[in-house]
């Protein structure tokens, strides 16, 4: 009665409403079978042994068996994990069957004969678990007896008595249920449990831990808390005060899936504590050797000859994100930015403002890049202070209008360059299986990401990378600038990327458009090498690469070229126009 | 430097072929086929006179300028701008026979001459807030009297010329032809507005010209032809690339002005009482279509003496930093062909009069007018008197209207995102109606000795 009990309860467990929801589909589940074919496992036990009828002890020294697992096949079904094993032949060698008896008055005698062998054909063992969190993480219990059939042979030099050998070959059964009770719910349950969503990423180390599980034929599905460290020093004095809880956490249904094999959640509420914890921790300060980022981001419009200034930043207040169907949207009260610099040993603020930042941020998948990506739209900057006294004439609205720049083109600016932008790799490798983010979507509150696994033995996984092609398609000496096309040839459908080097300086990032531009005020040649990748990441070991001659007109396209983002060296009225921008947006110290 | 560069061509609507820049110039009593001081004005041939000659004219030149603009870059209601000004054109010549077949002259004017101002805030700051260009020129001639009815002449032609100009700028069209589309939107944005300032421009541009004078039993032929003068200009600019901020771009202004080349042709018989004259002119201002231009020397400055210091110590106004900045101008100049006729006669012993109409197209091309460089179809309608009361001594007096055509343009090529160097160029809009009244009063004193 207690069992049926159990199981109801599992049944009609309460939704999963954690930070952090795992959902572990159908397929995923029975991946993790993967991970046992072939392995054998050893069971070596000095002594194995009972009291049989006038025997104080009966039992076998040297107690060996080789186990050899054949199979494992995992099933989610409405109440319970189903977990069948199937294993090669099992076999123990060299053991010795004793008896012991200390009692003379009956006709029990000692005995030691060798015990040849002992083998097991065609052992499946069928296991029916029940999902349950101890302790933070994930436990897999016996819903019932496991189910265990095959044949057992064994090989025993002499037997005192005959009903002794099915007793021993009972026992040998025993064992190995016993065993495979104990060490087959953990195995399973190791796949799934915290450590799916915990170690170091980046600057952070991630630390889970589970907090309910629920079991269904569509997913196993597991509730999680997740706390993130940053690593990374701070220079910074963040104001320590608790900050409050945003955002909600529901429950998240995903569903079958879509064919993917596993399902991780992530809550407007976790993403936010979150973020509370990195911005404590000064992820969000950013002083002046932390402004790489940034620099990135403005280095097209930045003369790399301005130096010296020192820029920082830091949002003083908590980040606020916002989740909902389509987007994620983000508020940064009170950045604080200054560019300083010294005149004499005196530091002098060239520029200082504070200004609440908001902005809708979309992270997305690129395929082709085998990228998680962000984009930012709706940037907006609503100014508490702007200072730049030195830097601003006597003219009554020239902070207006530097807000006014600031607060529409800036601001759309830099939106228009975090468009897409690739973050991280969408696809990884552990353990002999490639790991490949498949979709992103978000709901009120929360964003859900779909997860395929592929065995090293999949067929589906494309191992040849594509073979890399290029040819100059225009060249306008007068404008020393150049096209040329990229292309490849890859065994399997789908977009290319591509990455350039210009002189041996150093690639580009990967980009998905089949053309770029050269630009080059200086050199005469300009050698070309490029490289292809295909969104299983193979990368073409074997660059293509030419030399074009940007004294040489060429014209096969007709296309006009204006306002790229171009690489090679800055023409002199770049070099005005990073010179304004510098000064008037943001500088950076050159190293 | 674009414009710069239009401010320049502000010259077009000059092109009467009697007066070289200034259609009346030289005063009541000069013409073409006038030997001696008063024909010196254009024909080095005239060198060779009886006696020694000497010309003395002062002109007041005054005009009302009145423009409105279609397209107000503040999308405000098109608004009428009217400028009014004066200015003096003198003009001094001599000529002394060395025998009877050679005479040399020397003539000191100001061919090439124009002023304007408006408000630094007004709807056409951007082609010009003010701006000066004045040509001196000091032309030494020899003439020679090749046959009883023919003199030759040369001339050496030195000019001193003078250019100063102030305009708004737009530095958004500057990032927007480095940035592209996505910088489209800082066009006209007033962060970026700025002002760029030519200033003590000067040049002394060397030029020659050569003449005739054929004296016919009835009538006298004239003919000549001016060199084109380059004008190669040097002095100082400052681009502030935002009136917001507290810096600005100084360097050493390196451009070239060609003040184009001129031929003319005139002819002057005795009509019953009277003498009539007619003349024609070609002026090769599309010689003068496209610029080059160079700002060298340039650094980041500003009057903050804090700014200043923290830019030196950054080495932020190191001139290698920006370089030099050279540009091509396309002004759409192009040559005209001007003429005009007179009559002049006696009225009493000391009394003479002349009446005269010259007319010249416009030299700007209708896709390039905007208000700093608009010109028109002109007829100079003059009436002049020339008073010898006593002997050696004229007395003129003279009285020029220049009518013009009011100029209405429709299908300006100007648009602040016009990035094509081959077009009319980055300036907003010239569509607009312009509109020229102009008038002169001289006075002349011509001695012949």
């Amino acid at each position: 009665m207690l069992f049926v009990h159990l199981l109801a309860m599992t049944a009609t467990a309460a939704p999963v409403e954690e930070g952090v929801q795992l959902a572990v589909f159908p397929d995923g589940a029975d991946f993790a079978g993967h991970f046992m074919e072939g392995q054998v496992f050893d069971v070596a036990l000095d002594e194995v042994a009972l009291e049989y009828g006038c025997y104080d002890t009966l039992g076998v020294l040297d107690f060996n068996l080789n186990v050899p697992v054949e199979s494992m096949s995992i099933d989610l079904l409405s109440q319970e994990i189903s977990v069948t094993v199937t294993f090669g032949t099992i076999l123990g060698e060299d053991m010795v069957l004793f008896g012991e008896d200390e009692d003379w008055f009956d006709v029990c005698p000692a005995f030691t004969t060798n015990f040849r062998y002992a083998q097991v054909d065609d052992l499946v063992i069928k296991l029916a678990l029940l999902p349950s969190i101890e302790d933070g993480d994930l436990s897999l219990s016996l819903a019932r007896d496991v189910i265990a059939t095959g044949s057992l042979h064994t090989d025993i030099e002499w037997v005192p008595d005959a009903l002794i050998l099915p007793l021993v070959e009972d026992m040998i059964w025993e064992t190995l249920e016993q065993t495979a009770t104990e060490m087959i719910p953990d195995m399973v349950a190791s796949y799934w449990d915290k450590d799916m969503i915990s170690g170091s990423v980046f600057d952070f180390d991630l630390s889970a831990r589970l907090d309910n599980a629920n079991i269904s034929a569509q997913a196993l599905q597991m509730g999680a808390t997740l706390e993130a460290n940053w690593t990374g020093s701070s220079q910074c004095s963040i104001a320590n005060h608790e900050p409050e809880d945003h955002g909600r956490s529901p429950s998240l249904d995903f569903g079958n899936g879509n064919g993917a094999d596993l399902g991780i959640g992530i809550t407007e509420g976790q993403l936010n504590q979150l973020f509370r914890q990195a911005w404590s921790d000064g992820f969000l300060c950013f002083p002046e050797d932390r402004m790489d980022l940034v620099f990135e981001m403005v280095r097209p419009l930045i003369d790399p000859e301005v130096g010296g200034l020192a820029p920082s930043a830091i949002f003083s207040e908590i980040p606020v994100l916002s989740i909902d169907s389509g987007r994620a949207t983000a508020m940064f009260p009170s950045l604080k930015l200054e560019i300083r610099g010294e005149i004499d040993g005196r530091e002098v603020e060239l520029v200082a403002l504070d200004a609440d930042l908001n902005t809708t941020v979309e992270i997305g998948l690129e395929p082709a890049l085998t990228a998680l990506t962000m984009t930012v739209h709706d940037l907006d900057l609503s100014f508490k202070y702007l200072r730049a006294d030195y830097l601003l004439s006597d003219t009554e609205e020239a902070t207006e209008h530097l807000k006014a720049f600031l607060r529409n083109w800036v601001a759309d600016w830099v939106s228009s360059q975090v468009q897409g932008l690739a973050l991280f790799a969408t696809q990884f490798h552990f353990l002999d299986t490639t790991i490949r983010l498949d979709d992103i979507s978000y709901e009120d509150g929360a964003m859900k990401m779909f997860i395929k696994l592929y065995d090293e033995d999949d067929p589906d996984v494309d191992r040849l990378p594509p073979d890399t092609s290029v040819e100059l398609l225009y060249t306008n000496p007068q404008t020393r600038q150049a096209i040329i096309g990229l292309g490849g040839v890859d065994d399997r459908e789908g977009p290319l990327a591509y990455a350039v080097q210009l002189n041996g300086e150093g690639w580009s990032s990967w980009q998905l458009e089949d053309s770029f531009v050269i630009e080059d005020s200086w050199h005469s040649d300009v050698l070309v090498e490029v490289i292809a990748r295909d969104n299983w990441l193979n990368v073409d070991p074997s660059p293509a690469s030419f030399i074009v001659n940007l004294n040489d007109p060429f014209d096969g396209t007709g296309e006009e070229l204006r306002g790229c983002g171009c690489s090679g060296s800055p023409s002199p009225r770049n070099g005005f126009m990073g010179l304004f921008v510098a000064l008037t947006a943001l500088a950076y110290r050159r190293r | 430097m674009i414009g710069l560069l239009l401010a320049w061509s502000q010259l077009g609507w000059a092109g009467s072929p009697s007066g070289l820049g200034l259609p009346f110039l030289g005063g009541a009593m000069s013409s073409p086929v006038e030997p001696g001081a008063a024909g010196l004005v254009l024909n080095p041939a005239a060198a060779l006179s009886e006696g020694v000659e000497l010309l003395l004219d002062a002109q007041r030149i005054g005009y009302t300028y009145e423009y409105t603009l279609y397209e107000p870059l503040d999308e405000s209601s098109p608004e009428a701008f009217e400028d009014s000004a004066s200015f003096p054109a003198p003009y001094l010549a001599f000529s002394v026979p060395l025998s009877d077949r050679v005479g040399i002259g020397l003539s000191a004017k100001l061919p090439y001459a124009r002023i304007g101002e408006g408000p630094p805030d007004g709807t056409a700051r951007f082609h010009s807030i003010s701006g000066k260009l004045l040509m001196g020129e000091l032309e030494s001639a020899i003439a020679v009297e090749v046959t009883p009815s023919l003199v030759i002449g040369a001339g050496f032609r030195s000019g001193l010329a003078s250019y100063s100009s102030v305009n708004a700028i737009d530095t958004g069209i500057l990032m927007y032809e480095i940035l592209g589309e996505e910088a489209e939107d800082l066009i006209g944005d007033p962060f970026f507005e700025g002002t760029r300032s030519v200033r003590d421009g000067t040049s002394r541009p060397k030029s020659v010209s050569v003449g005739f004078l054929a004296n016919f039993p009835r009538a006298t032929l004239a003919g000549g032809w001016r060199s084109s003068s380059t004008a190669r200009f040097e002095g100082e600019v400052e681009m502030v690339p935002s009136n917001d901020l507290n810096m600005s771009l100084k360097g050493e202004l390196a451009g070239e002005f060609v003040f184009p080349s001129e031929w003319f042709i005139a002819v002057e018989a005795p009509i019953g009482p009277v003498q009539a004259g007619a003349e024609l002119g070609l002026i090769r201002w599309g010689q003068s279509s496209e610029t080059l231009i160079a700002i060298v020397n340039t650094s980041l400055t500003t009057d903050d003496p804090t700014l200043s210091g923290f830019m030196s110590g950054y080495g932020l106004d190191d001139p290698t930093l920006i370089g030099d900045i050279q540009s091509m101008g396309k002004f759409g100049l192009r040559d005209i062909l001007a003429g005009g006729g007179w009559v002049k006669g006696s009225i009493n012993e000391d009394w003479a009069g002349t009446l005269g109409v010259w007319v010249s197209p416009p030299s700007v091309g209708e896709a390039f007018v905007h208000p700093g460089n608009a010109d028109y179809w002109m007829a100079d309608l003059r009436a002049a008197l020339a008073w010898n009361p006593l002997g050696p001594v004229k007395i003129g007096l003279s009285a020029d209207w220049l009518a013009s055509k009011e100029r209405v343009i429709e299908q300006s090529g100007l648009d602040l995102k016009n990035t094509d160097p081959e077009s009319a160029g980055a300036l907003p809009s010239g569509n607009g109606s312009y509109d020229l009244d102009m008038s002169s009063v001289g006075l002349s004193l011509l001695f012949q000795f």
